[in-house]
């Protein structure tokens, strides 16, 4: 897909990182930002590398991951180097299970935006249609 | 249940209720006359008389179709059994919580210890924590457990005939069951003499979870070769937990769940019949995990129209004759779906009214989930609040002095009626595509199950449907529960650590014969019809020490899988 196109419509890769099994949240994330028009890539069981490589083949424009399990810190530290790596600038936002007193680690980190118990699917929609325009 | 006459006068009776709501309310107050409906769709009434009623057969407890109860003595007789699955980080951490969780009150029937653990991720899918797979992930949510040693850790305090050991372990069950017999005999015990259950549901695990896993079809043998193997060897084990749970986590109705689990139920007594074994012979070792969500009428109509259901098929369709194949026993875990982050200390009240509702609908055994587990592992405090709900439901309210409360109540009598009516729908239309495994394969549970998410979060995001303190009360959260926490990092460096000193400390030809020989057996059970030729395979891999990932890599290099997606 072509830079201008991009403005058009937006590319989300959606991942299920690690063997963490809980992806009720993300089908439903998945869903609304179909509805919305935006453009969903989906991968799960993936490692760092694979899933950073995949970013680069899909051109996405951001990178949503999930953790439920309380390997948020394994994720995001994994993630971020590999997409480091290969010079991906791409925004990573975050949900699942997150205590928010670990937000601000997560924050610094370098991921994007995190969505907590409570957020809402809109949440993540407005989110990504704000970086779009 | 009622003469004719008696109907008689309760038809002119709710002709004039009839009347006054129509004349009084709606005409007067301009009442909007909303249809209510139940979870699972059932058009639910503002009330019920005998004649809704009229079609329920008069039952005692204790006799077919079972919708009563089991015995003819409930709670009198024997409480229901406190189990809380728990498990984190190393068996010593997950010991410490068992002993605190059982000092509490946790207990199997009488007094015999109940150990009902939670196993990591990595664990669940074969993964040994040395794996790249493992990165991350050893440790959390459940114990870690790869070696006989692992499994020491954890039971090395019980005396394992007294002990209900059960594990709730996804796609490992056959070698970790291998690895339980191999450890029991080193403390001089043999098979028959344990105590306990196996999950054996690789199938609904691979559905709910989409974890790595072999394919469907070597799932279901995988899991029949569970059956044959505990049936004959190890009699009390319950082999198979028909677990509903996971199903109703992904908001599949109450309806839906007892239809979808009766299917599978279907499949694998089929699938024991195929493998030499009559139905009385394992039938009555199927154990349950019934998901247990707020609507509180509809639940407890799910758990007698359960009963009954499963009586009826077991001796209709495969003449069974033991009462203990009819008879089936409940065990509940309540919805981890229907907790909220947010304001946490309201899931206590949820979880009151969940347990009622078991209590009410009579089930054998609880899993009552703390008030944090929406923030995270749970904190002692909050399991021990867990307990003593049950403690004040048995102990303060009198509730259980009488079996079956609810029965004969017009509701609840005909609202069973129309839960084993749509959940026999259910029940058909898997059948007609298949049956359960088919309808793995084919992709059309996982498709429901994907349905059912997205419609429960549309509903909340429109405010259809309420759910307090998340979608309606919020508040301004001042400050959260705090998440009880584990540092992952330095327990997963440990326990790896030590499964290297395992590994070093073994006789690896003896490990690679071994495996070679679990292969040669996958391969050749190639049908269900050959179960049996598996399980001595691994016992014996596990007597040469090889781990749980080990064993089972074994039996996916044969059958294929593990990233299997639908």
């Amino acid at each position: 897909m072509g830079k201008d196109q991009r403005k058009e419509k937006m590319k989300v890769l959606m991942a299920r990182f690690s063997l963490d099994g809980h992806d009720r949240g993300l089908l439903s994330i998945m869903n609304s930002f179909k509805d919305a028009g935006i453009e969903v890539v989906y991968i799960y069981f993936s490692d760092a590398k694979e899933l950073a490589k995949v970013a680069e083949e899909e051109d996405a424009d951001v990178i949503g991951i999930t953790s439920s399990m309380g390997q948020h810190f394994y994720i995001a530290s994994t993630l971020l180097k590999a997409l480091n790596e290969r010079k991906i600038n791409a925004p990573v936002i975050m949900g699942g299970v997150i205590p928010t007193r670990d937000v601000p680690q997560l924050i610094e980190m370098g991921i994007k935006k995190v969505f907590g118990p409570g957020s809402a699917p809109r949440d993540a929609v407005d989110f990504v249609s704000g970086l779009s325009s | 249940m009622f003469s004719r006459k008696t109907l008689d006068r309760v038809n002119e009776m709710m002709k004039d209720w009839e009347k006054e709501v129509e004349e009084v309310y709606v005409k007067k107050l301009k009442f909007g006359s909303p249809q209510y409906t139940s979870e699972s769709g059932i058009p639910i009434n503002y009330v019920y008389s005998p004649e809704d009623a009229k079609d329920s057969e008069p039952e005692m407890p204790g006799a077919f179709p079972y919708t009563r109860g089991n015995r003819a003595l409930g709670y009198q007789y024997m409480p229901w059994m406190i189990q809380l699955l728990h498990g984190y980080g190393t068996g010593e951490e997950t010991r410490e919580r068992t002993k605190y969780l059982i000092r509490e009150g946790m207990k199997g029937y009488g007094e015999t210890p109940a150990v009902l653990f939670a196993v990591d991720t990595p664990t669940h899918c074969g993964f040994d924590p040395d794996s790249p797979k493992a990165r991350g992930m050893v440790g959390l949510g459940g114990v870690n457990i790869s070696t006989l040693d692992d499994i020491h850790t954890l039971l090395k305090d019980y005396d394992l005939p007294n002990t209900r050991v059960a594990d709730n372990i996804r796609f490992t069950c056959l070698p970790f069951l291998a690895m339980y017999v191999v450890y029991a005999e080193g403390r001089g015990h043999k098979p028959e003499e344990l105590n306990g259950q196996s999950q054996n549901g690789l199938g609904n695990r691979c559905l709910t979870t989409n974890l790595p896993a072999p394919t469907p079809d070597a799932q279901y043998r995988l899991e029949i070769e569970l059956i044959k193997y505990s049936c004959q060897n190890i009699k009390r084990w319950n082999h198979t937990n028909l677990c509903g749970y996971v199903f109703g986590e992904m908001n599949i109705t109450p309806t839906q769940e007892l239809g979808i689990v009766l299917s599978k139920a279907v499949d694998l007594v089929e699938g024991g019949i195929k493998a030499g074994l009559k139905p009385d012979e394992f039938v009555p070792r199927f154990s349950s995990q019934v998901h247990l969500g707020m609507d509180f009428f509809e639940e407890i109509a799910k758990l007698r129209a359960w009963r009954r259901m499963w009586a009826k098929i077991m001796k209709e369709k495969f003449g069974c004759n033991d009462p203990r194949s009819l008879q089936y026993r409940i065990h509940v875990h309540t919805a981890g779906s229907s907790l909220t982050s947010q304001q946490p200390l309201n899931n206590i009240a949820r979880a009151t009214l969940q347990v009622l509702a078991c209590v009410l609908g009579g089930v054998q055994s609880m899993h009552t989930n703390s008030y944090d587990e929406a923030i995270g592992l749970p904190s002692e405090e909050a399991v021990r609040t867990a307990i003593r709900i049950n403690q004040i439901v048995l102990h303060e309210t009198g509730i259980p002095h009488v079996t079956d409360p609810m029965g004969g109540s017009y509701y609840l009598e005909s609202l069973t009626n129309k839960v084993e009516e749509e959940a026999e729908k259910v029940r058909a239309e898997i059948e007609s595509k298949g049956g359960y495994f088919e309808c793995i394969k084919n992709g059309w549970l996982r498709q429901l199950l994907e349905k059912q998410s997205i419609k429960w979060r549309q509903e909340v995001d429109s405010g259809e449907r309420i759910v307090v303190g998340l979608n309606k009360f919020k508040i301004e959260e001042k400050e959260e529960v705090p998440a009880f926490t584990i540092y992952q990092p330095e327990i997963e460096a440990e326990i790896t650590d030590r499964l290297k000193r395992w590994r070093a400390n073994r006789n690896n030809t003896e490990v690679k014969d071994s495996l070679e020989r679990v292969k040669e057996a996958m391969s050749n059970y190639d049908n269900v019809e050959k179960a049996g030729i598996l399980m001595p395979a691994l016992i014996d891999a596990a007597r040469a020490k090889c781990t749980l990932g080990e064993m089972m890599e074994a039996i996916v290099e044969v059958s294929g899988g593990r990233i299997y997606s639908t």
